[in-house]
């Protein structure tokens, strides 16, 4: 079953590769602020910038 | 941290004043690229559903095929499965990524030419299945049917979306990542990945490929990638979608975004492994199979973390999605993911596995997900997007609630009488009488049992169908009434790069803002490790423990099991007998002259010149593996020109054309040829013998079957279709007990002669 | 339609009820001219959506937003450079705290602060600490400019004094962490994914796939030593400073684990115990975080450089300049303003001014000073403006000194209680004996298993289940006291609680409310009328000193008063109507008039059993008010249920003796102080520490500052957290105090609960001990026995933590 040594294989540089990311990733601080971000995605799109026709009363 | 219900951008006092844009860039989001993947998506859709509905009705109304070769089961069940994967849940998921993705990193899409190859390609590649499926160009694999050129454009279609996705994450205005664009690049680097694994083929010609690896090796590659498949094309874009469309949706922050970013590294380290669990009780290794069912159970955790973080979300707003159709969209979504997601490691058990495999269980356990958990948070991420894109509201409110309720009661009424029939099959197969002899050794009694479900089925699949064509209409109308806004003007200050505060994270920053190397360099690391990994697997001797009388197919078979890849038997028949009793004696113990048939079960073994494998993964009717030499030829030809006539009530549709084809032989030679390189012990030079084998064993048959034809007045030519496919059949898991004199001896050089199966005989 | 009214009448900006006469814009109404403002800032620059994300989402601090402090300081070069995280030729990166940030509009708007000014290149705010991290080029735009910028919308940052918050950097050390625990699951992953298939079927995989497993396991284990190295660095600093901590006996265990596997591997004799000591690590990694429960918003570490002003005014031959209290030097010459701190001891050149040391000495009633007194830093100037002389840097001013104290770094700690240390040292000490003796009983019959049955001991008698004891149990407590107001440092101080013997109060600010001081009219000759009362009222309201305050009461008519004036240390007068008002000290309200001679009569001296403020309308002596403290509901009730459990009582109040009366039926005689100095205090605390008993104290303000870093356990109580605290292991809401007796029984819970858990967990320890001193412990027993005992110990301690907090609910803070 060697087949079985290129899939353990593939898989473990796989997850090397999200290893690598996930240290990048804490290394530069991208999991320091666990809060604002859950928040900062809420704002839209500067709504001064917008036409008219965006405007209309939401559906709901 | 309460937050207002109303979207703010579409409840917004108007400022009379020019905006003082101090230091902020200007920029606009595409908006038109996400409405093209929403219309194509909607598209393809509802032909892919209508394609799954027709054939949810051939299984007890087989004359819907009209008697044509292209719309008969075996050819449109791929197309169903491609069609709905890749067509109208990826281009949901494309659609979302690319609206989100610019949102939540404050800027456009790389590059506008990318983003449209991106989606031409797409849909050209959708239109290639469209057409090669039903014609019979088929892998044979589950989920990658497609042959080896549209394999090849896939592959740079998604290199163009990574590419785009990296350099938008590069141009990136805000410094964190949101948890959904780490789903993002999941899915992106884990599918590129296991496409280019499981698409390990040789070209015989341009429509015909064999698959590098055989048998049980082919077997665990194909549902490693199947598996992943599911959990990086059907759930991480999906869970990076929720992390995005709900929240935005409910007008409040994710429960816990510290749970969200746990729930998404847990998965990833643990998805990739959960792959063999769709092997259990084959010829597998025992600890390859128990590793899949172990790292399935470990899933529960993660998965279970995101479907109540998604719910928690909405605690609170409960009074909303009362009135909300998007939310209850949402709603439903989720739960369908939570009991999939535990349904999985269920069935990932040996014991329920046993019962379950095979029968409509498993139908049931997908459509929950999809049905459910993709197209309920596909449907809702519509409603929520089109009338933001169009600047108007919906059209109509009420028929969005309409939708909702038909698609509920729809996937109820498809996956309720699933799972009965699936019990029902699954007890019944299993059942012995008081004196030991099978209850139904009649397969079709089995089917039967369960037809009334298939209809009920049939009806859910309508309902659900329906829903989505009120969908198309509602979003079609709301486009109409409003204007598509194609670029949305947004403005963001650029990302300054990161002071430093210690030096010691300096090294680090450099790789903060380059993501694109970044990920290119992992690729790259991928591909190597890959390579790495490829070379001991040609250069190591095949390692399966092999048995001396399994021999390479003649060209005849060869050809005749093509044939079969063609038709897509493997659809409907496994060819995989499970170390069961039940299994053993119905599908091999009624062979006559067969010793010792408890120990007839598949061995892997006997695989290891099947490129590529054809196990299957469902019976809707009965196991092919030890079909050799059961009946005689006659009576192949007659079932498979008309399946009725020699199994009544059989939900099989007729093959007439078989019997009227020429068997096409021009690329004899080349597969012959590439099978030697496969390592199938073909000698040298037979590739030009073959042909002759092949018409001489074709003679043969011919001969027996026009014998027995006499009475009926019709003869059959040897050179027709039928021949080869019945040479196949009758080869069918012979190899482990016939003796050397039998006229189905391989021309390849007889090493040893037969040997008793249970010596030999050996997982 | 009620509802409706309602929201009209309510400030669009910041909800207040607005007054009848509310200025308005757009058709908006506003409470005040501070919101009106705010909003015609946000209205011209086109952020009104600001108002769209959440209904009147400004904050009270708007009301203030059209009144700018004093901000001059902030121009010194030397001061804005420390305040700076990062500053080149042309940008600067500052991180300010803005305590009024509170929801989606904040967000949305601090984070827009661009287009309200050019210089303004990028702020980036975190909601759960409160601060935006600002980038602004300094060529258009100063540190001050910002600061004010930030006022003017109604969000004034904190401004705190460089380095002021001591320790390491938490978002270093969590980062730190999460990365080990990431490197350990990983690994752990991976090593049990290799070491399953041998489980599951003995050389099932065959032999070279085997190696190779072994191999990829034994990389891994690097990673997982890689992950663990804290526990080598701590057991190895409490090793050199002679002292036992648990890290060391886990760090054996590790060892232990790891030679084992490597020999085994190498050998080729076995897989090796790889997967174990990745799970081990990762479990006691997790352990760690969950513990590290971090009150982002909290400063435990300030010290008392915070209260100060960053920057005073000096007068120099060029004339006034502001410069960084850091530099001050003896000799120097400072301006001091009405309401601003003595930033170091000083003498006053000034005839006479009155200064405020409540802050210093909890103390309420003002001082007056004189020409040539000396003034400790800290007193507060109520009104006008003096001028003093430096007599002292600030850092060695006598308020400085009393904060020196001398602190270990974390760093060379345990990270684990004493109570775990000290169990975990007998526990090892058996281990060591028993490993002896297998060893001794091994060596002569049968060398080889004689080694394998003692790596085997020392790898599974690993006292795991310790170090998740208390992390789980402890910080379970934590958690939950966090919840309900009282704020810990750290799950290690729950065990100080648990074990304080001697409960010592502060009275003002702690036993008392400090806003609830009432006052109450004492008549001479006969009652005032509602016109006079209101009119006094009013005419205290116009002052700062803090008895005027509990005179005016909370809500004291507007009325208009003419010719006010205010006399430092006498009093304070004004006309209504014609009619003089005159408020303060009794010869000061109205000459003498009477008898006795009353002379010298000064605020202190007036009574010390009570304090008094004297009226006089129209010249005539009307009587006083009589000012009493009020205390905290139910303060005694929750005193005695402490007695009766037990804790000695201690009460140190820098006031008078005015309510010894009051309080001591709860105090023993020689237990119950006033006129405490902080050094009083301080030496107080040192005394009971010298008896051997365990001080817990809990006190406000800067006087306790010496005497809560002083005491094992140094509770500070405080109205609201985002005021700023005296350094101290934990924060208290005013309100709970009543509660402080659930809290002391639920520390002692949570330490038993270890007790137990470690207890149970020794019977894992023995099952596999005695496999392993025959040798014969198997990878899969130390696969299956080790997590068995740390998610067993983690699942007990949770739970036995969550049993206590039944039994003893605690009632969060009303809001």
């Amino acid at each position: 079953m060697n087949i079985l040594i290129l899939l353990l294989g593939t898989s473990v540089v796989v997850a090397l590769v999200f290893l690598g990311a996930f240290l990048w990733a804490n290394r530069t601080g991208q999991f320091d602020d666990t809060l604002t971000p859950a928040h900062r995605i809420l704002l839209d799109t500067d709504p001064t910038l917008q036409p008219d026709s965006n405007q209309a009363q939401p559906e709901h | 941290m309460e937050t207002t219900p109303l979207p703010p951008a579409l409840a917004v006092p108007t400022a009379h004043h020019p905006p003082a844009t101090g230091p902020n860039e200007h920029f606009e989001y595409d908006n038109r690229i996400v409405r093209d993947f929403i219309i194509a998506s909607v598209v393809f859709g509802l032909v892919g559903m209508l394609v799954g509905l027709t054939i949810a009705i051939q299984l007890y109304f087989p004359a819907l095929n009209l008697g044509l070769p292209y719309t008969t089961y075996g050819r449109l069940r791929p197309l169903h499965t491609n069609a709905v994967i890749f067509a109208f849940v990826g281009n949901a998921i494309f659609a979302g990524v690319y609206y989100s993705m610019q949102r939540v990193l404050k800027t456009r899409m790389f590059s506008d030419t990318l983003s449209r190859i991106h989606f031409w390609g797409w849909q050209l590649i959708i239109l290639a299945a469209a057409i090669t499926l039903p014609l019979g160009i088929t892998t044979s694999h589950e989920y990658a049917e497609l042959e080896w050129p549209i394999d090849i454009a896939i592959t740079l279609i998604w290199v163009v979306f990574g590419w785009n996705m990296m350099g938008t994450i590069l141009r990136r205005r805000v410094r964190h990542m949101y948890v959904a664009v780490w789903f993002y690049i999941a899915t992106f680097v884990t599918v590129a990945v296991l496409h280019i694994v499981n698409s390990f083929e040789i070209p015989v010609g341009l429509f015909k490929s064999y698959y590098v690896y055989a048998g049980v090796q082919d077997a665990l590659v194909q549902w490693w990638y199947g598996h992943n498949a599911v959990a990086f094309f059907l759930t991480t874009p999906f869970l990076g979608l929720m992390y995005y469309y709900l929240p935005k949706a409910a007008g409040r922050p994710v429960y816990s975004y510290r749970l969200s970013i746990i729930h998404f590294w847990t998965l990833i380290f643990i998805y990739i492994w959960a792959g063999p669990h769709h092997l259990l009780w084959s010829s597998l290794p025992d600890w390859a199979q128990s590793l899949g069912t172990v790292f399935s159970i470990m899933l529960i955790a993660p998965s279970w973390g995101g479907m109540l973080n998604g719910l928690l979300t909405l605690r609170g707003a409960w009074d909303r999605v009362r009135e909300d159709p998007i939310l209850k969209f949402f709603v439903v979504g989720v739960t369908a993911y939570g009991m999939a997601t535990l349904e999985g490691p269920m069935l990932s058990l040996k014991s329920v596995n046993a019962i379950a495999h095979f029968t409509d269980w498993i139908p049931a356990h997908v459509h929950t997900g999809a049905l459910g958990w993709n197209g309920f948070l596909t449907f809702g991420m519509m409603y929520w997007l089109i009338p933001r894109m169009y600047g108007t509201p919906i059209y109509s409110k009420k028929w969005a609630n309409w939708h909702f309720w038909i698609g509920t009661i729809g996937i109820a009424v498809y996956i309720i009488p699933m799972y009965f029939s699936g019990f029902t099959q699954g007890l019944m197969w299993k059942q012995f009488d008081a004196n030991g002899f099978l209850k139904y050794p009649n397969f079709l009694t089995t089917v039967d049992a369960i037809i009334p479900m298939y209809i009920l089925r049939s009806i859910g699949g309508t309902l659900y169908l329906v829903g989505v064509v009120l969908m198309a209409i509602n979003l079609t109308k709301t486009a109409l009434r409003g204007k598509l806004i194609a670029n949305e003007a947004d403005q963001h200050p650029a990302l300054a790069s990161q002071p430093i505060h210690d030096g010691k994270y300096a090294w680090h920053r450099v790789w903060e803002r380059r993501p694109v190397p970044f990920m290119v360099l992992s690729i790259i690391a991928i591909l190597i490790g890959g390579i790495i990994e490829l070379v001991p697997t040609f250069l190591i001797k095949n390692n399966v423990p092999t048995i001396a009388s399994v021999k390479p197919y003649t060209p005849l078979e060869l050809v005749g099991r093509d044939l079969y890849i063609r038709e897509g038997c493997v659809n409907c028949h496994t060819q995989w007998v499970r170390p069961f009793r039940n299994e053993t004696v119905r599908y091999a113990g009624q062979n006559s002259g067969i010793p010792n048939p408890s120990d007839m079960y598949s061995k892997s073994g006997e695989f290891v010149y099947d490129h590529p494998f054809l196990w299957g993964s469902k019976r809707t009717g009965p196991d092919l593996h030890r079909l050799g030499l059961k009946y005689n030829d006659t009576w192949h030809f007659n079932h498979m020109y008309e399946p009725g006539s020699v199994s009544p009530g059989s939900i099989m549709p007729p093959y007439p054309w078989l019997l009227t084809n020429a068997v096409e032989t021009h690329d004899l030679e080349s597969k012959i040829r590439v099978m030697r390189q496969l390592g199938v012990p073909y000698p040298e030079g037979y590739e030009t013998k073959a042909q002759a084998d092949f018409d001489r064993q074709a003679a043969e048959i011919a001969e027996r079957i026009n014998a027995d034809l006499k009475n009926q007045g019709t003869q059959t030519a040897p050179d027709r279709e039928i021949i080869a496919l019945i040479a196949y059949l009758q080869r069918l898991g012979t190899d482990v007990w016939h003796t050397p004199e039998t006229p189905a001896t391989p021309p390849a050089p007889t090493v040893g002669g037969a040997t008793t199966p249970t010596a030999s005989a050996n997982r | 339609m009620s509802t409706a009214t309602q929201t009209e009448l309510r400030c669009y900006h910041c909800g207040q009820p607005t007054p009848a006469n509310a200025p308005q814009a757009d058709g908006h109404r506003f409470c005040c001219e501070g919101c009106q403002t705010v909003y015609r800032l946000l209205q011209s620059s086109g952020l009104c959506a600001y108002y769209s994300y959440e209904t009147t989402p400004g904050t009270a601090d708007a009301r203030t937003a059209d009144r700018l402090p004093e901000l001059a300081y902030l121009d010194d070069e030397t001061l804005s450079r420390q305040l700076l995280s990062y500053r080149s030729a042309e940008v600067s990166v500052v991180e300010l705290k803005v305590p009024g940030m509170h929801c989606l509009s904040c967000l949305w708007l601090l984070e827009q602060l661009g287009r309200l000014h050019p210089g303004v290149r990028q702020s980036e705010v975190n909601l759960g600490q409160r601060t935006v991290r600002i980038r602004f080029t300094k060529a258009q735009l100063s540190l001050r400019g910002l600061v004010e910028l930030l006022h003017r919308i109604g969000y004034p940052p904190v401004l705190e004094a460089p380095g002021t918050a001591q320790g390491p950097n938490p978002t270093t050390a969590q980062r730190r962490l999460v990365g080990q625990i990431g490197l350990a699951g990983f690994a752990l992953g991976n090593t049990m994914l290799l070491a399953l298939p041998d489980y599951l079927e003995v050389g099932a995989v065959g032999p070279s796939l085997q190696l190779a497993f072994n191999l990829v396991s034994f990389l891994l284990s690097g990673l997982v030593l890689y992950a663990s190295r804290d526990y080598f660095r701590q057991s190895y600093y409490t090793l050199r400073l002679g002292r036992f901590a648990i890290e060391q006996p886990l760090v054996v265990g590790i060892v232990a684990l790891w030679g084992r596997s490597v020999y085994e591997v190498a050998t080729q004799t076995g897989a090796g115990y790889f997967d174990s000591l990745a799970g081990l690590v990762f479990f006691l990694l997790v352990g760690k975080w969950l513990q590290q429960r971090t009150f982002d918003r909290l400063q435990f570490e300030r010290d008392f450089r915070s209260y100060f002003p960053l920057g005073v005014t000096a007068l120099t031959p060029a004339g006034e300049r502001t410069m960084a209290l850091g530099v001050v030097k003896p000799g120097d010459r400072l301006v001091l303003r009405g309401g601003e701190l003595v930033p170091t001891d000083s003498f006053l050149l000034s005839p006479e001014a009155t200064f405020d040391y409540s802050f210093l000495t909890g103390e309420a009633t003002p001082v007056l000073r004189t020409q040539g007194d000396l003034l400790y830093a800290g007193g507060r100037l109520l009104a006008g403006r003096v001028e003093l002389l430096a007599e002292a840097q600030a850092s060695t001013s006598r308020l400085a000194r009393l904060w020196e104290r001398p602190t270990t770094p974390e760093a060379t700690e345990s990270g684990y209680t004493p109570t775990v240390n000290r169990l975990a040292r007998y526990f090892t000490l058996g281990v060591l004996a028993a490993s002896a003796a297998t060893l001794a009983y091994w060596l002569p019959r049968d060398p080889s298993t004689g080694w394998l049955a003692t790596t085997g001991l020392l790898i599974i008698a690993c006292p795991c289940a310790l170090a998740f004891a208390a992390p789980f149990a402890l910080g379970t407590l934590q958690a939950r006291f966090g919840a309900t107001g009282f704020f810990l440092r750290s799950s290690r101080v729950v065990e100080g609680l648990a074990h304080a013997t001697d409960l010592v109060f502060d009275k003002t600010g702690t036993l008392t409310d400090p806003e609830g001081a009432s006052a109450e009219f004492v008549p001479a000759h006969g009652p005032l009328t509602e016109t006079e009362a209101a009119t006094t009222q009013a005419l205290a309201a116009t002052s700062a000193h803090p008895l005027s305050r509990a005179v005016a009461g909370t809500h004291p008519l507007r009325l208009t008063l003419t010719d006010l004036e205010e006399l430092p240390g006498s009093g304070l007068s004004g006309y209504h109507l014609g009619v003089e008002y005159r408020l303060g000290q009794r010869d000061y309200v109205a000459p003498c008039t009477c008898q006795q001679k009353c002379k010298a009569v000064t605020a202190l001296a007036d009574a010390p059993a009570e304090t008094r403020i004297h009226l006089s309308i129209g010249g005539k002596y009307r009587g006083y008010y009589r000012l009493t403290a009020q205390y905290l509901p139910g303060v005694f009730e929750a005193l005695t249920q402490l007695a009766q459990a037990g804790y000695a009582l201690h009460l140190l109040s820098g006031d008078g003796p005015a309510d010894r009366a009051k309080l001591a039926p709860y105090f023993a005689a020689d237990r119950l102080r006033f006129e405490q100095r902080p050094e009083d205090k301080l030496a107080y605390i040192e005394a009971l520490k010298a008896q051997g008993k365990h001080v817990a104290y809990l006190g406000d303000g800067l006087n306790d500052g010496a005497a809560l870093t002083a005491a094992h356990t140094g509770v500070a109580i405080t109205g609201d957290t985002a005021l700023f605290t005296p350094a101290s292991k934990g924060i208290l809401l005013r309100g709970q105090l009543t509660q402080l007796g659930r809290y002391l029984r639920l520390s002692r819970a949570g330490v038993q609960a270890v007790r137990i858990t470690f207890g149970v967990s020794l019977v894992y320890n023995l099952i596999g001990a005695s496999f392993a001193v025959q040798g014969l412990l198997s990878p899969v027993i130390a696969a299956v026995l080790m997590p068995a005992i740390s998610i067993g110990s983690m699942a007990l301690a949770t739970g036995l933590a969550h049993l206590a907090l039944g039994r003893e609910p605690i009632t969060p803070p009303t809001p």
